[in-house]
């Protein structure tokens, strides 16, 4: 029974530690295994308590009391199970299960120490697996991603190469071609695998810049990319097409070594051609511009000057350099030919209106050293691509020399214009006097004969004197006023006229004649009067004295220096007073007849003394300025030196004729009165009213035997035939007729050169009995004297 | 060890079939291992028609209505027919916030008594027991409740599964439980428990 319940017992002990050693396998950690299997020896026989021997200690207890077994396996400890024993011999019958237990709970927890360990391995091996993994995947996925991206931008830097406006080229060591895009291509007109190892330079480079190209390659070779980065050079195409191309040259680098070049070029050609276009422009503009006559300013919406041509540093006295950036109203200074006042700045009145402007008349330029000029000038808006005014040009004229001669022009036109018309009534005048004149004179004479008082006939004729020196001063003027020229020597003519007419003044003079003061072909009468009128002028500016400067010289008178001369040498007499000058609003108006400024002068002075000089193709001008004085030039054509022959005059009184004479003129006051002085004189007068008569008279004469020996003709018949066409008709029939021709209007031709139309002198009305008898004296008497043409002469009639 | 073999109670998660009233100890390490024996043991119990209950935190509701409708069950009308009744450990053990053996007990007695009443041919119940015990007012009297449980069995034949986490406590406590349950599941067989104290001797220890 003990025996049994022994065996028994035992073997539910077994199930037990079985159990225990089943179940604790299930157990997650070595803590809740040790528990359980010390709470489950508990339950073994003989067992009052189990613990793992590092919980607690026994110490106190006896060590008979105390079992102790080891948790070993593998070399791995985990600590002794001391079993506290109740009672030791029933425990000892289950001591080798409960070894056997703790083994197995040793071997198990070793078996999950290995197996966590190698869990552990495991995990970490998975997790440097799936670390590694995750590293590569994301290695292979950059790698992916890079290998796409770089195949992109492979593709794309493949696309821009390709579409690139640029020629893209790479050249190796030796200047062949390694790379070159399509535009390259297209340019150059070949294929890339044209292209492709060929020689650069002998390939795309003309054959003049060839040298320098690969200089510049060469130098990129060895390194000196500074100096020829960018650059510009041309290639040539393969149809022979030179383009300009600008380079950006970089050297490819290999590991530090140059292993070629790569360049980019721009295709500059049209650029280039329009550049070079512009510049050929900017050259002609710059040409235009220094050739233009007229000076140009151009400036900018300031007003500031930023170009002037050589002309306008001229004019201004400013250089482009000095007056570039200045305002302008520095640079042009204008005023107003009289007032002087300022004019308006013409860049401002551009800017305001935009439009082209004129200015206004009487501009005066005063230039930087004080030089007045007048202008003449306008100003346009300079405009841009878009309309836009970007500044202002200026162009302006010296007109002063233009403005002279043009008033010069008007003055001759205006007194011309008053010379027809004076010349008329004059002429009129003339020949009315003419008439009263020779009755007078008839008159006195018949009183003296009759022992009869002829004062008052004498205070009459001094009368009439006056008013002859007035009409013969208005034909002068005037058309009628023809100078009787000769060769006429200024030197004693100025010296002579000019002590006559300051005798007895408060003048002093200063008289200088040059020795190449030239002769001149002129009236002496009318040229003396002319020197007379301007010394007397010059006194009477000066009645509290002063100098007057008479000076003579030749004179080469240029191209449209007058325009009322032509060129060629010429007298210039030169009279010139310190008075108080002459103010320039009444200066264009001097020489204007009937235009004084004295009380009691007639105003036919300065004109008369215009007229003369213009009559003998001379000119004459004046400069005055206020306060200083005036200075009035003659210049007078030099004449030709020649020998002439000159008819010395002799007295009136002295001539007796006999003949038949005829007259003709239309006036019948005048007829009368010539008869009766060709009468007085001996003659046998027929008279006759125009040609066409005197024809007649001649016919008849000379058929009667006894032709005219004198006749006295007029030139001018209103309505019928004239001495001119007369003159041939009549000599047919009285071949010796010594001829006078007669007229009021001394311009006529005849009247200077009245042997060149068949007459035998000239002799101009009205006239005295005494200066016909001189002249037909002359003519039928007196022997012809040659004289030198320098010699001063006052004739009254000529011959030749 | 002895294999239980006379024919009465499928668990559904054991190779072995085991007398009605059986009180068994489930002590499980992985989940997998603890829902797929809950769940097995719900079904089987309906299949048969048992009266069936369940106490457990770790089950929630969609899954026990997928796993039903996996099985041509309908949750709503187990519930609805009073064939099963579900709920949380915590408001069956640990209800009004103490652990008590007798109410424990008693709610155990009616659930046999109703499912008698309702002429189901068995009751079976299946609950984990919360870590929480160690904590709550009563909770050490646990193993006089387990122990009590073997009594009320034997008057009462419920087949009860008792679900213990292993890794929730430790092995001393775990020894502990097994004294007090007479049947264990072991490696998926159910076995009769050697650790295993009658009633009366583990309440004289």
């Amino acid at each position: 029974m003990t025996a049994a319940r022994e065996t028994t017992i035992q073997a539910e002990v077994l199930a037990r530690l079985l159990l225990i050693q089943s179940t604790a396998g299930h157990l997650p950690d070595n803590a809740a295994v040790i528990s359980f299997v010390c709470r489950g020896l508990e339950m073994v026989p003989g067992v009052a308590t189990a613990q793992l021997s590092r919980e607690r200690g026994f110490d106190s207890e006896p060590l008979a009391c105390i079992e102790r077994f080891p948790i070993r396996f593998g070399g791995t400890d985990h600590g002794d199970v001391l079993i506290k024993l109740t009672d030791p011999p029933v425990f000892q019958h289950y001591a080798p299960h409960v070894q056997n237990l703790l083994f197995i709970v040793a071997v198990m927890l070793e078996e999950r120490r290995q197996r966590q360990l190698a869990d552990a391995y495991q995990r970490e091996l998975e997790l440097r697996v799936e670390q590694r993994t995750r590293q590569l995947t994301e290695e292979v996925a950059e790698r992916r991603a890079a290998e796409a991206k770089a195949l992109a931008e492979m593709r794309r830097a493949a696309d821009y190469l390709e579409i690139a406006e640029a020629i893209i080229v790479e050249l190796d060591t030796h200047g062949r071609i390694r790379v070159i895009n399509k535009r390259g291509c297209d340019l150059l007109g070949y294929t890339a695998d044209e292209l492709i190892d060929q020689d650069w330079f002998e390939l795309a480079i003309p054959r003049a810049e060839r040298t320098a190209v690969r200089e510049v390659f060469q130098l990129v070779m060895v390194g000196r990319r500074d100096s020829v980065e960018y650059c510009d050079s041309p290639i040539v195409t393969r149809g022979g097409e030179v383009l300009h191309i600008a380079w950006h040259n970089l050297p490819r680098l290999n590991s530090g070594a140059i292993t070629g070049t790569l360049s980019s070029g721009v295709d500059i050609t049209q650029r280039k051609r329009a550049e070079d276009a512009l510049a050929a422009e900017k050259e002609r503009l710059t040409v235009t511009l220094r050739s233009i006559g007229d000076g140009v300013i151009t400036t900018d919406t300031n007003g500031r000057v930023v170009v002037m041509n050589p002309v306008a540093e001229e004019l201004t006295g400013w250089t482009q350099c000095e007056a570039q950036g200045r305002s302008l109203a520095d640079i042009f200074v204008i005023v107003h030919e009289h007032t002087q006042l300022p004019r308006e700045n013409p860049v401002t009145k551009v800017l305001t209106t935009a439009t082209v402007v004129q200015m206004s008349n009487h501009t005066q330029l005063i230039a930087r050293d004080g030089a007045r000029r007048a202008i003449s000038d306008s100003g346009a808006p300079i405009r841009d691509d878009r309309g836009n005014t970007i500044g202002v040009v200026l162009v302006f004229r010296d007109v002063t020399e233009k403005q002279r001669l043009m008033e010069q022009v008007q003055r001759a036109e205006r007194l011309d214009a008053i010379g027809v018309l004076a010349g008329g009534i004059a002429h009129d005048f003339n020949n009315l006097l003419g008439g009263i004149f020779g009755y007078i004179c008839l008159a006195r004479e018949e009183a003296v004969s009759q022992g009869a008082p002829v004062e008052t006939l004498d205070e009459a004729l001094k009368v009439f004197d006056r008013a002859r020196e007035l009409t013969q001063q208005l034909l002068t003027f005037a058309k009628g006023g023809k100078p009787v020229c000769s060769i006429v020597d200024l030197r004693k003519l100025v010296t002579d006229c000019t002590r006559f007419a300051l005798s007895g003044s408060n003048v002093s003079c200063q008289l200088r004649l040059s020795p190449d003061l030239p002769a001149v072909e002129a009236d002496a009468n009318q040229i003396w009067r002319v020197i007379d009128n301007l010394i007397r002028n010059a006194v009477q500016a000066m009645p509290h004295g002063g100098t007057i400067a008479v000076h003579g010289d030749a004179a080469e008178i240029e191209e449209e220096q007058f325009p009322a001369l032509a060129n060629g040498q010429y007298a210039k007499i030169a009279i010139a007073d310190n008075g108080p000058g002459i103010p320039s609003e009444i200066l264009p108006r001097i020489f204007d007849p009937f235009f004084t400024t004295k009380e009691r002068g007639s105003g036919l002075g300065l004109a008369t003394a215009y007229s003369v000089v213009k009559k003998h193709d001379g000119y004459i001008e004046v400069q005055s300025e206020l306060g200083k004085g005036s200075c009035f030039c003659i210049y007078l054509p030099a004449a030709q030196r020649r020998r002439t022959k000159v008819v010395r005059s002799v007295s009136p009184e002295e001539h007796m004729g006999k003949g038949r004479a005829l007259v003709m003129d239309d006036e019948q006051y005048l007829r009368t009165l010539f008869e009766r002085y060709l009468v007085r004189m001996g003659y046998g007068v027929t008279s006759v009213r125009d040609g066409n008569e005197a024809i007649g008279a001649a016919q008849a004469a000379a058929a009667s035997g006894e032709p005219f020996e004198v006749a006295l003709i007029d030139l001018t018949i209103p309505g019928g035939m004239g001495g001119k066409e007369a003159i041939a008709h009549i000599r047919a029939h009285c071949p010796g007729v010594v001829a006078i021709a007669a007229s009021g209007y001394s311009d006529d031709p005849i009247m200077s050169q009245p042997q060149a139309f068949g007459f035998s002198a000239s002799l101009g009305k009205p006239f005295a009995i005494a200066e016909l008898a001189a002249l037909l004296e002359s003519c039928t008497r007196a022997p012809m004297l040659e004289v030198d043409s320098a010699e001063a002469t006052s004739p009254t009639c000529r011959t030749e | 060890m002895t294999i239980v073999r006379s024919p009465a109670v499928d668990l559904g998660f054991a190779t072995a079939q085991v007398p009605p009233g059986s009180h068994i100890c489930h002590i499980y390490v992985e989940p997998d291992e603890r829902d797929n024996a809950l769940l097995q043991f719900i079904t089987r119990g309906l299949s048969s028609k048992e009266s069936t209950a369940c106490f457990s935190d770790n089950l929630d509701v969609s899954t026990l209505r997928t796993w039903f409708e996996g099985q041509g069950l309908s949750l709503d009308d187990e519930r609805d027919d009073g064939n099963f009744i579900q709920s949380d450990a915590e408001s069956v053990y640990f209800s009004d916030g103490y652990f008590d053996p007798d109410r424990m007990l008693g709610l155990l007695a009616k659930f046999h008594q109703d499912a008698v009443a309702r002429h189901h041919p068995g009751a079976r119940v299946i609950g984990e027991m919360s870590p929480a015990i160690s904590r709550i007012e009563g909770g050490s009297r646990l193993f006089e409740y387990e122990a009590r449980v073997n009594q009320l069995l034997t008057t009462h034949p419920v087949t009860a599964v008792c679900q213990y986490d292993a890794r929730a406590f430790d092995g001393a406590m775990i020894m502990d439980v097994l004294t007090v349950h007479p049947m264990m599941v072991l490696r998926g067989n159910v076995v009769q428990n050697p650790l295993y104290i009658p009633p009366g001797e583990f309440v004289r220890a």
